[in-house]
């Protein structure tokens, strides 16, 4: 009889689990990942806007993890190759195709098609960045020009009224604002040109000149041309004679300079400004001065990607966060890190920072690096990089090593 | 008290150590303590390097299908321009700091043996070094010697001594990486070397004395003939890790500037991690591993012919 009832009372127990467990797993949301690198000032905003995607519905769950970008790279084909990569990540435009080539991302096409995504109202820019082979794999998460920030109580003290507006003031600019002659701690640069661990700085040089690393079709090195070779023979002489930036500089130490009002100018994009701010610097944002045959800018594309393991229902509620990203609000809300919003309908005056309002303006002129070449990453690190950093350590001159690194780039290309 | 020195006991000892019952249970004994470090060895050191082997001869990039190729990776090797480099730097970073260790954990060992007043201070600031985390005093080094806000440089520039463009001067980042290294290891040799000095019978020390030996004399006939052991020791462990220095060069020069920094162990790392090939930085994995045990073997004839045996 007792155990009867014993046995009764267990059934009652494990049905009402069953019903539980039943119960959760209908209204479950689809739970998607989502990598990224926004580990600085702008990590709060993102955060904000995936909360509030979180809170606006109950179908889809994002988990976001934010880490290092060197340790995103590190990890990100590992984790795909382990089948335990994220389901959408954030990527730099230029680094998509490398992944796009090796099958790991999923094409976006249909979340191209759907109704509910803006494709038609997204900076062109944002949108190219995504493309690989024709098709889309990338969905603009943040797309920015690089600006040229300017110290104003350093070019007043100079006697220059305001930022230069073609390569002849802005070399005359650096020059008259450098001052070496005081102990190491106390020298004073001109324009603060980081060559590696930094956006691509030597890429503007070039483009002001009219030349290029790779032709237009991504199929052959142009970094030997004449062009290429008087353009890094104008800056280079610059740092090297003129010491108008320190050789060898890394993206931080070139920060480090501006912000401690040692360097006078500096090329970067919005996701520099909180921390000049913070440092008290008075800065201005202007355009990146006219070379003689060009106006050029970086342009700076974080992609959304997603993963080509992904299941139906994780890549239908990657879609819907995608979408939700790149709304009229939450561009809104990821203008206050500064950068300008991946839409072309939001007027640059309803963005809610005075840096994202400036850095709209310089849109227009922004190239992509090594656009669409699948090798950018080793193209960048182990050839460019490494022959800016020999001619500015006078281990060499233009006119001799670009021609040398347009061949090895050339054999990166056929592969 | 059983003495263990009388003849008849040592036979009877022997003797039965080769008794067959009790000689299969001390080795079944043995074995069964020595399981857990095989075990762990063999999962986490042997079948890796088995499995890099392998894949040494494959274009294996992480992701997709990989090939074999045979030995192609292995005769890119010879013609690679960057891989010569990175030996060369490595070559030149353990024959300068292969040497400079151990002659300064010598030196310092020397002293802190003698009855100096806080000897135990100095001891433990000597040997901190080994036991912090190398990437976090690797990062406190690259602002001391930050051209721009370091304050190692800024102290000597005051005294007339201009180390240029520091970490990022093509010339002064491979002795800047060093200088970490070496600061890093000293610490570790000494403590090896205090043991041996401490391992010297005394009589010896005694009788010299009396018999009139200058310390010199001592040094250059007991000391250091007595140290060879331990010398070897050091010597195996030191120039293992010059050939593994990464650590302090990844932090501070991240191999650069171009390339001039760039050991055989960022190299792979630079080709695997960075690049995905994973077919070809196992082969420079494997040669790595070939040329310490070269240089291992190299060294363990080479003081065996001169090892005092106790």
């Amino acid at each position: 009889m007792r155990a009867a009832q014993h046995l009764r009372r267990s059934a009652w127990i494990a049905a009402g689990f069953f019903a539980m467990s039943a119960g959760t797993a209908l209204a479950d949301p689809v739970t998607i990942t989502f990598w990224n690198g926004f580990t600085s000032s702008d990590r709060p905003v993102v955060e904000s806007i995936v909360d509030s995607f979180n809170k606006s519905q109950s179908d889809v769950k994002v988990e976001m993890t934010i880490m290092p970008w060197d340790v995103f790279y590190q990890k990100l084909l590992p984790a795909y190759a382990a089948k335990q990569g994220p389901t959408v990540a954030a990527m730099d435009g230029a680094q998509l195709p490398g992944y796009a080539s090796k099958g790991v991302l999923a094409p976006l096409d249909d979340l191209y098609a759907s109704k509910d995504f803006p494709a038609d109202k997204l900076v062109s820019a944002g949108v190219n960045a995504g493309l690989y082979d024709g098709k889309h794999f990338g969905a603009p998460m943040g797309v920015t020009p690089t600006m040229l920030y300017w110290n104003k109580a350093l070019f007043k003290a100079a006697g220059i009224a305001d930022a230069p507006k073609t390569w002849d003031e802005w070399a005359a600019d650096a020059v008259k604002l450098t001052d070496v002659s005081g102990a190491d701690n106390a020298k004073k640069y001109g324009f603060a040109i980081p060559d590696h661990a930094a956006i691509p700085q030597w890429a503007i040089l070039l483009w002001g000149n009219g030349a290029d690393v790779v032709s237009a079709d991504g199929k052959k090195s142009t970094f030997g041309d004449p062009a290429a070779i008087e353009a890094v023979d104008y800056w280079a002489k610059l740092v090297v004679d003129k010491h108008i930036s320190p050789v060898g500089l890394g993206g931080v130490e070139g920060d480090n300079l501006f912000g401690s009002g040692r360097a006078a100018m500096i090329v970067n994009g919005p996701w520099a400004s909180a921390g000049y701010t913070q440092a008290g610097v008075d800065f201005g944002i202007a355009n990146v001065p006219a070379g003689p045959k060009a106006q050029a800018n970086n342009a700076v594309a974080i992609e959304m990607v997603v993963s080509a393991g992904a299941t139906d229902a994780q890549k239908a509620a990657a879609n819907k966060f995608i979408t939700f990203w790149n709304s009229v609000d939450s561009q809104k809300t990821f203008s206050k890190t500064g950068y300008p919003a991946t839409r072309t309908d939001v007027p640059a005056d309803q963005l809610s920072n005075p840096t994202a309002q400036a850095f709209a303006a310089g849109a227009t002129s922004a190239h992509f690096f090594l656009a669409g070449v699948v090798n950018y990453a080793q193209i960048n690190d182990t050839i460019f990089t490494p022959t800016i950093q020999r001619i500015t350590n006078g281990q060499g001159t233009a006119k001799d090593l670009l021609p040398q690194a347009s061949q090895q780039i050339d054999a990166l290309l056929q592969q | 008290m059983v003495d263990l020195a009388h003849p008849a006991h040592a036979v009877r000892t022997r003797r039965s150590f080769w008794s067959r019952s009790s000689g299969l249970n001390r080795t079944r004994t043995a074995y069964a303590f020595l399981v857990p470090s095989l075990l762990i060895l063999g999962v986490f050191v042997i079948w890796p390097m088995i499995d890099a082997m392998v894949t040494s001869f494959t274009d294996s990039s992480i992701i997709g299908a990989s090939h074999w190729v045979g030995i192609a990776n292995y005769s890119k090797l010879v013609g690679d321009a960057a891989f010569l480099n990175a030996l060369r730097n490595t070559a030149y970073y353990a024959v300068v700091t292969t040497p400079v260790s151990i002659v300064l954990a010598l030196g310092a060992a020397l002293l802190l043996n003698q009855h100096i007043p806080a000897r135990g201070f100095f001891r433990a600031v000597i040997f901190l070094p080994f036991v912090v985390s190398l990437s976090i005093i690797s990062i406190a080094w690259t602002f001391l010697l930050d051209p721009d806000i370091g304050l190692v440089t800024n102290w000597l520039s005051m005294i007339g001594l201009h180390t240029g463009n520091g970490v990022r001067d093509p010339f002064w980042a491979m002795p800047a990486v060093m200088l970490v290294g070496i600061w890093r290891n000293v610490g570790f040799f000494m403590v090896m070397y205090l043991a041996g000095l401490q391992s010297i019978p005394r009589e010896l020390i005694d009788a010299s004395q009396i018999d009139g030996a200058t310390s010199l004399q001592r040094f250059r006939h007991i000391t250091w003939p007595l140290l060879a052991n331990t010398t070897m020791f050091v010597c195996i462990v030191a120039a293992i890790f010059a050939f593994q220095a990464f650590d302090q060069i990844y932090v501070m020069t991240n191999g650069g500037p171009f390339f001039a920094t760039e050991t055989l162990v960022m190299q792979i790392y630079r080709i695997g991690f960075m690049q995905f090939q994973m077919g070809y930085a196992s082969a420079i994995s494997w040669v790595l591993v070939l040329i310490v045990l070269a240089l291992s073997l190299l060294q363990m004839w080479y003081f065996n012919r001169r090892l005092v045996r106790g």
